[in-house]
């Protein structure tokens, strides 16, 4: 399995190989160290090839809303180097953190404490004297 | 007609016919796979994913609880509760989508006179239990909060269109 990871399919080995055979260009890097690239297009389609090669585990909700629109082919605006303009409520990027204990859960739930906000559909239940 | 199927399957023509077509698809079809983590796919500005309340450049939230989406929603997923803030305006206290019963019509977000409601660009939200797909307030605002550069570009780029 270890030897898989490392050589296998879409291991970063076989990415670093394909970034040499398709020819990638870089393109930028995005504030967590994912590295894009991009390359002419392939037989049979218009859209030219994006790529993203990942800092950490290949995990595909670590792209950024910057550089999301990019990998997406919606644009062809590479984004800035830097953050570019932010407002000040504006947060960081997480990634889908399920399955982890930053998971988000309702208020209502166990591990956040049982306590639910109140509901206008709430009632007091009637306690015989 | 005999010695024509004795002939056939003596010299495997169609696992010759077979292997051509293997051979085919390997080296002379474009290929239409993609590598899912590195690469993905394209999709349109209008893209309907994950849920998202939107804030005021200034920092204000955008919502003012006319519960219109509330209304339009079809799988009944959305629930809002109101009441005046301490400075008198009009907001709610309570937005919940329960995203197991959305079915990612965009009615809500077509419904908003105030572009708070959106529908993101963001589809890798899946989670491992269903109790993290309950959505409140909060974390609708945060989504927005993380989304905002690029639900700002989507919005801009299909405002000609609407």
């Amino acid at each position: 399995m270890g030897l898989f990871k490392m050589l296998g399919v879409l291991s970063p080995t076989y990415m670093s190989f394909f970034k040499l055979t398709a020819r990638g260009q870089k393109v930028g890097q995005d504030a967590l160290g994912n590295t894009y690239f991009r390359s002419a297009a392939r037989r049979g389609e218009k859209r030219e090839r994006r790529w993203v090669i990942y800092k950490d585990a290949p995990e595909a909700s670590l792209i950024p809303p910057e550089w999301h629109g990019w990998m997406h082919h919606q644009t062809d605006a590479v984004p800035a180097n830097d953050a570019g303009f932010r407002r000040e409520w504006q947060k960081p990027h997480q990634p889908n953190m399920t399955g982890t204990t930053g998971a988000y859960r309702p208020p209502g739930h166990v591990l956040e404490g049982g306590q639910r906000d109140k509901a206008t559909g709430d009632y007091e239940p009637w306690k015989p004297e | 007609m005999a010695m024509d199927n004795f002939a056939r399957a003596f010299l495997l023509t169609e696992i010759v016919k077979g292997f051509l077509l293997t051979l085919k698809y390997m080296f002379f079809v474009p290929r239409v796979t993609i590598n899912y983590p590195y690469e993905k796919g394209p999709i349109s500005p209008r893209f309907r994913g994950e849920h998202a309340l939107r804030r005021y450049p200034n920092g204000e939230e955008r919502c003012i609880a006319c519960k219109l989406c509330e209304a339009i929603c079809p799988a009944l997923a959305i629930t809002i509760e109101a009441e005046p803030r301490d400075d008198g305006s009009r907001r709610t206290t309570r937005y919940d989508i329960d995203m197991t019963k959305c079915i990612y019509c965009g009615l809500c977000a077509e419904a908003c006179p105030v572009d708070a409601i959106v529908e993101g660009p963001n589809f890798e939200f899946a989670t491992e239990t269903r109790e993290e797909l309950y959505y409140n307030k909060d974390r609708l605002l945060a989504n927005g909060d993380r989304w905002e550069a690029q639900i700002a570009a989507n919005l801009a780029a299909d405002a000609p269109y609407r």
